[in-house]
């Protein structure tokens, strides 16, 4: 049985005791004829409800008017049930009629009958907080325990005082701060007590800041309407003394059972413990900021942070930096020099294998200083960077000894050389070759098929150079090609996808493009008619997601035959036409028949440097193109961002 | 622990900054990668996923000054921030001779961080470490962004323990704080080394 079940039988146990209590009390006053004194007049029977009403606007302080008549009227409801009650006790221990026995319990001026006033109150008293009165007094709730390692939160802070309060349905009673917050260690439930607690300070939080963490189905009014109604309109106030046990954890989540008694019945769409036992973990985060703000200054107040170690001004800075930094990225893994294979004449210059990382050489003498076992580096591979994995070249089968090699192949130190550049990368075959007369080398993952990669390559190879970029990503539904500009050959590197780490192909990719030499320019782009479309504001609201891009403006371009359609957002120095003319050249390219072994196309990224140039297909109906482009700081979250810009775009 | 090779007369130290994800620990190493001449550096090993996060460690290894005849090396690693990665960061934890915790100021990341140092304490004492003993700094990062916590709370929160040690406002992208971080750091690193009487720093 839960908690709340039981306790729901408890209230009424509590309510049929005293019910049970007053008509044995009344039966006795009947049998020994006491306090009868006449029969009361008729307009007493308007007395009783305006009694009730009375009651109601003391016990339900600040409470909505409807919640007041329903009280009423379940006080009136209850008055006449207790009344039959008491006349068929009266039928029972006197031989009396029933309207005889009616007219004593209900209509007499005698004790039974203001006994009655008395006892209805009382009977509904338990049931406050369930529906009829205030939200409920409180569960015990557990609070996470207090704090790793650290001194406990100061009981004796200086708490400012709220204005006194008499409320009816509770302030919840703060817990003690929990003395010591030893890890682990369970800090006791907060226990709400609707009697205490009234005169506590406390924290307010403007409702509109935690109302997103309401569950709303579970309320019959909208957000703005319970902010309205709350005891104090629009805030939501909490106990000091619970929100500062829970400072040291960087965030106050208080239980539900705390703010419960603020927010008016009437406004759930359901009764209290169904809310709880749908909701058993529901917590609300309050925002710091605001929280800090109404903390005494000295809250935080401990002894200051040593200044200064004894013994550290003995040894000098070991570092100084440089006056410039550098503006360059960090720099990939070196390129180490390749193990001379055992018999190099034998070995074909096509085919390289990255192979598993070889042992750094031993220390000549390496001993730890304090007798202990040494301490080795993480034993999971990736092995760390020193031990940075060295390719080794490999057999090649027999099959690929008879492919072509471009009359301008790089030669076999040069493809060593670069096969090096991708260690620690992944497993590669290396190739070199010419596909419609463009010259690759290409280093594509024994699961990819490299025709269809080398393929891909060669037409987006022409691509680059310009203002399109030194390297292009192709990502396809099974592959990542990376594709970067040198001179005489591009530089190609595929791998399965997903899964390929296609940032650190990336870097390898550039660093080995670098090893090879720098391209010329490429040619520019064919130009071709574009029309600009008025930007729709949904569109252009897409531009606000881009966030990754920095700020860019939106342009809707079409083809001369209004077939094809380009949503661009580009930086306001750039020109609209050229990422267009860009993103549709590349559909022309990639996107009209997706490979049947690589999949669907599903993005294109150029890279200059900083500045990215992504372009995706947005489905619908037609061929329509997102071209996003702008200096990307986090590479990962542009690809996002455009990803949810495309769908943005989809949806309408 | 301290790797000294008395042949080549190198000493070798083991830094590692801690902390939650994204919190600036990667871009420590790379701010040092950035500003340390070429013969004091060696080259920044970073494997990140896609939206730039760790995804193993980032390792970066430094020559400092020489001591008594040695030749300091510092090896600067960070751990994965994500609390999946956990066993990684035990790992890179081993053999550990101080650590950086690096925080992120912003308010509502507080709780990752009292939960990273959390880990960090439990990790630590696998190795039967404590951070009350290793030598250890407490970096308050991203100070320039507007929703920072106060520098007191953060304290409170962070750096409260039963010693409390050398913390630094810093802003890692633009180096604020990187170098003072690193230097306190490395010099209590030293002064747990070499003790109070130190010779021959050159």
């Amino acid at each position: 049985m839960s908690r709340d079940h039981a306790a729901s039988i408890l209230c009424w146990l509590q309510s049929l005791g005293v019910a049970t209590a007053y008509v044995l009390i009344s039966a006795g006053l009947l049998w020994m004829d006491l306090g009868d004194a006449g029969v009361a007049p008729a307009w007493a029977i308007l007395a009783v409800p305006a009694f009730y009403a009375v009651v109601s606007l003391v016990l339900l302080r600040r409470a909505p008017l409807a919640r007041y008549l329903r009280w009423t009227g379940h006080a009136c409801l209850t008055h006449v049930a207790l009344g039959l009650a008491a006349a068929f006790a009266f039928m029972v221990v006197e031989d009396v009629t029933a309207l005889s026995a009616l007219e004593h319990a209900l209509v007499r001026l005698g004790l039974a009958p203001m006994l009655l006033l008395v006892t209805t109150p009382l009977v509904l008293a338990p049931f406050r907080g369930r529906g009829s009165s205030a939200r409920p007094a409180s569960r015990p709730a557990r609070t996470r325990p207090a704090s790793f390692a650290a001194p406990a939160v100061p009981s004796e802070a200086p708490v400012a005082r709220a204005p006194r309060r008499r409320d009816d349905g509770a302030e919840a009673a703060a817990p003690t701060a929990p003395a010591a917050p030893a890890p682990a260690a369970e800090v006791s439930a907060p226990v709400v007590d609707d009697t205490a607690g009234d005169d506590d300070a406390v924290v307010r939080v403007r409702f509109e800041r935690v109302a997103g963490q309401l569950p709303a189905r579970a309320f019959t009014l909208p957000m703005d309407r319970v902010a309205e109604s709350l005891r104090e309109p629009h805030w939501i106030t909490v106990p000091r003394k619970i929100v500062l046990p829970m400072l040291p954890e960087g965030a106050i989540q208080v239980p539900w059972p705390i703010v419960a008694s603020q927010f008016p019945a009437l406004a759930f769409a359901m009764s209290d413990v169904e809310f709880r036992q749908k909701f058993p973990d529901l917590k609300l985060t309050l925002p710091l900021d605001d929280v800090l703000r109404q903390l005494p200054p000295d809250t935080f107040s401990m002894e200051p942070a040593p200044s200064r170690i004894a013994g550290l001004e003995a040894f000098p800075a070991p570092f100084q930096p440089r006056a410039v930094p550098r503006d360059e990225p960090p720099a990939p893994a070196p390129a180490r020099r390749v193990r001379a294979p055992a018999d190099p004449p034998e070995l074909p210059p096509d085919v390289v294998t990255a192979s598993a990382p070889a042992a750094p050489p031993t220390p000549v003498s390496t001993r730890l200083r304090r007798a202990t076992p040494p301490p080795a580096a993480p034993v999971v591979a990736p092995s760390p960077p020193p031990m940075a994995p060295a390719p080794a070249i490999a057999q090649a089968p027999a099959a690929a000894r008879r492919r072509d090699v471009a009359a301008e192949g790089i030669s076999r130190d040069m493809l060593t050389r670069l096969a090096d550049c991708l260690a620690g990368a992944g497993t590669f075959e290396a190739w070199t070759g010419s596909v419609e007369g463009t010259p690759l080398v290409a280093f594509v993952a024994p699961t990819v098929p490299r025709d269809a990669v080398t393929a891909v390559a060669a037409r987006v190879v022409g691509l680059l150079g310009g203002a399109a970029g030194e390297q292009v990503t192709v990502r396809t539904a099974r592959a990542a090609i990376v594709v970067s500009a040198a001179a005489p050959t591009a530089v190609v590197v595929a791998a399965r996808r997903p899964g390929a780490p296609v940032a650190l192909l990336e870097l390898r990719a550039a660093h080995a493009a670098g090893v090879v030499g720098r391209a010329s320019e490429g040619a520019a782009l064919p130009s071709r008619a574009l029309s600009a479309l008025t930007v729709e504001p949904r569109v252009a609201d897409v531009a606000s997601t881009l966030g990754a891009f920095g700020v860019v403006e939106p342009a809707v371009l079409t083809d001369a035959g209004g077939a094809a359609r380009v949503y661009v957002f580009r930086e306001s120095d750039h020109e609209a036409e050229h990422v267009g003319e860009l993103a549709l050249a590349v559909w022309e390219s990639l996107g009209g028949a997706p490979d049947r072994d690589l999949g669907a196309l599903v993005s294109v990224v150029f890279r200059q440097g900083r500045r990215r140039i992504l372009v995706r297909p947005v489905r619908g109906r037609g061929t329509a193109l997102l071209a996003a482009a702008g200096p990307v700081a986090h590479p990962g979250r542009a690809w996002r961002d455009a990803d949810r810009a495309a769908a943005a775009l989809e949806t309408r | 622990m301290s790797i000294i090779n008395y042949a080549a007369k190198v000493i070798n130290f083991k830094l590692v900054y801690y902390g939650p994800g994204l919190a600036g620990k990667t871009a420590n190493l790379q701010y040092v990668h950035r500003c340390l001449p070429d013969e004091n550096r060696g080259n920044m090993i970073s494997l990140a996923t896609g939206d730039d996060r760790t995804l193993f460690f980032d390792f970066l290894p430094v020559s400092a000054t020489s001591v008594r005849g040695f030749t300091t090396k510092f090896q600067l690693y960070t751990v994965p921030g994500q609390s999946r990665y956990n066993m990684t960061r035990k790992l890179v934890l081993r053999g550990v001779d101080g650590v950086v915790f690096v925080a992120d100021s912003q308010l509502d990341r507080l709780k990752e961080n009292v939960d990273s140092l959390r880990n960090l304490s439990d990790n630590l004492r696998e190795y039967r470490l404590d951070l009350a003993t290793v030598p250890y700094v407490v970096q308050y990062n991203k100070r320039d962004l507007p929703d920072v916590a106060p520098l007191d709370y953060l304290e409170y929160t962070l750096n409260r323990g039963a010693r409390r040690v050398p913390a630094f406002e810093a802003v890692a992208v633009t180096g604020k704080g990187v170098f003072d971080t690193l230097n306190t750091l490395s010099r209590m690193v030293l002064l747990r080394e070499f003790g109070q009487v130190q010779e021959g720093a050159s």
